[in-house]
């Protein structure tokens, strides 16, 4: 692989496309302001997806993520490459935000917010049925631990390993198991007291 | 593979084989095959997954300042190092200190011949072979490339 430019000599668009986040860090890491902007853009969208589903909450999620990024370019001279990629360390960053979030708010959605949830389906019978389960899982969500359902959105949304999901939330991949184990458990339980209340 | 072994993994992992540890997949889909009760999770499991799948995936976007962020000043490792010095630094005082005390030369000069070689030479009843305290200070702990590196 070619070598990048001097950090301090600006890259063009085109090279900052190709370039691995690995070397947009390491241009960050020395103050690099244009490869910044592309590697928080690369970063941002599963970032907030994952903060969205572990906080149950989007405006929460879109402050974690800038909080996040914040912390991705002013502490970036902590990152160091051994310990793992810019995208574990970046949601790390952004997992742990979550849960202090939650330690401070204690947010606890009822249940029952499920039924409040109004179909906009076009197709009034198919989609009002997927419209109610899924506002089943949703209100079941909300009653479930945020480390749970950060470990839900990491393996089901974004494929993550249990060794990747064990970074980011500091465990170990058996402790991970059990987390996702008891996590489904429970939502099935949730699932099936609100349809039979 | 044992039944309840079987029964975890798909409770932790859900249906899909390819997400399975790789050691276990094979031994637990041919348990799936004689087994109704590990047959009858997968199914159940299979469901619940699309149904995760889909909670998991719903995208969302929001406009982050980004501009706003590279306007910040961002942290240098140098005050790291600074404290890294110190603490060398202060350590080396310590030890100095320790080091030397003992033998100065009004101390006990009869220990000006115990040895020319070491580093308690530097204190010896002639005075100071190395010129000042300083100059001994330096000469024994004058830093390494690496500890010079660190600092």
């Amino acid at each position: 692989m070619r070598p990048l430019p001097h950090p301090l000599l600006p890259l063009p668009p085109a090279v900052i496309a190709r370039t691995p986040l690995a070397l947009l860090m390491a241009r960050v890491v020395d103050g690099d302001a244009a490869a910044f902007d592309p590697l928080a853009r690369a970063l941002q969208a599963p970032g907030l997806r994952l903060a969205d589903r572990t906080l149950n909450d989007r405006a929460g999620a879109e402050d974690v993520v800038q909080v996040a990024l914040t912390r991705m370019w002013t502490m970036a001279a902590r990152y160091d490459p051994a310990r793992g990629s810019v995208e574990g360390w970046f949601r790390r960053i952004v997992v742990n935000l979550c849960l202090d979030r939650r330690r401070s708010l204690k947010l606890v959605a009822p249940l029952s917010e499920a039924d409040n949830v109004a179909s906009s389906a076009p197709d009034p019978f198919e989609q009002a049925v997927a419209n109610d389960r899924r506002a089943r899982l949703d209100g079941a969500m909300a009653a479930l631990a945020p480390r749970q359902r950060a470990a839900l959105a990491m393996f089901h949304g974004d494929g993550l390993s249990m060794a990747e999901i064990a970074d980011a939330l500091e465990t170990t991949p058996k402790a991970v198991e059990g987390l996702l184990g008891r996590a489904r458990i429970e939502l099935r339980k949730l699932i099936e007291m609100d349809s039979n209340s | 593979m044992t039944r309840d072994r079987a029964l975890e993994i798909i409770a932790a992992y859900g249906a899909d084989v390819a997400r399975w540890p790789a050691t276990e997949a094979a031994a637990l889909l041919a348990l799936a095959d004689g087994d109704a009760r590990v047959a009858s999770a997968l199914a159940d499991a299979r469901q619940f997954d699309a149904l995760l799948a889909d909670w998991a995936a719903t995208s969302v976007s929001a406009e982050i300042d980004l501009a706003a962020i590279t306007r910040l000043p961002a942290e240098t490792p140098v005050p790291a190092r600074r404290w890294l010095a110190g603490g060398f630094l202060a350590a080396a005082i310590a030890a100095g200190i320790a080091f030397l005390a003992p033998v100065t030369p009004a101390a006990d000069p009869g220990l000006a011949t115990v040895s020319t070689q070491t580093a308690v030479q530097l204190a010896t009843a002639e005075g100071d072979a190395f010129g000042s305290d300083a100059d001994a200070f330096a000469t024994v702990f004058t830093p390494t490339v690496d500890e010079d590196d660190l600092i």
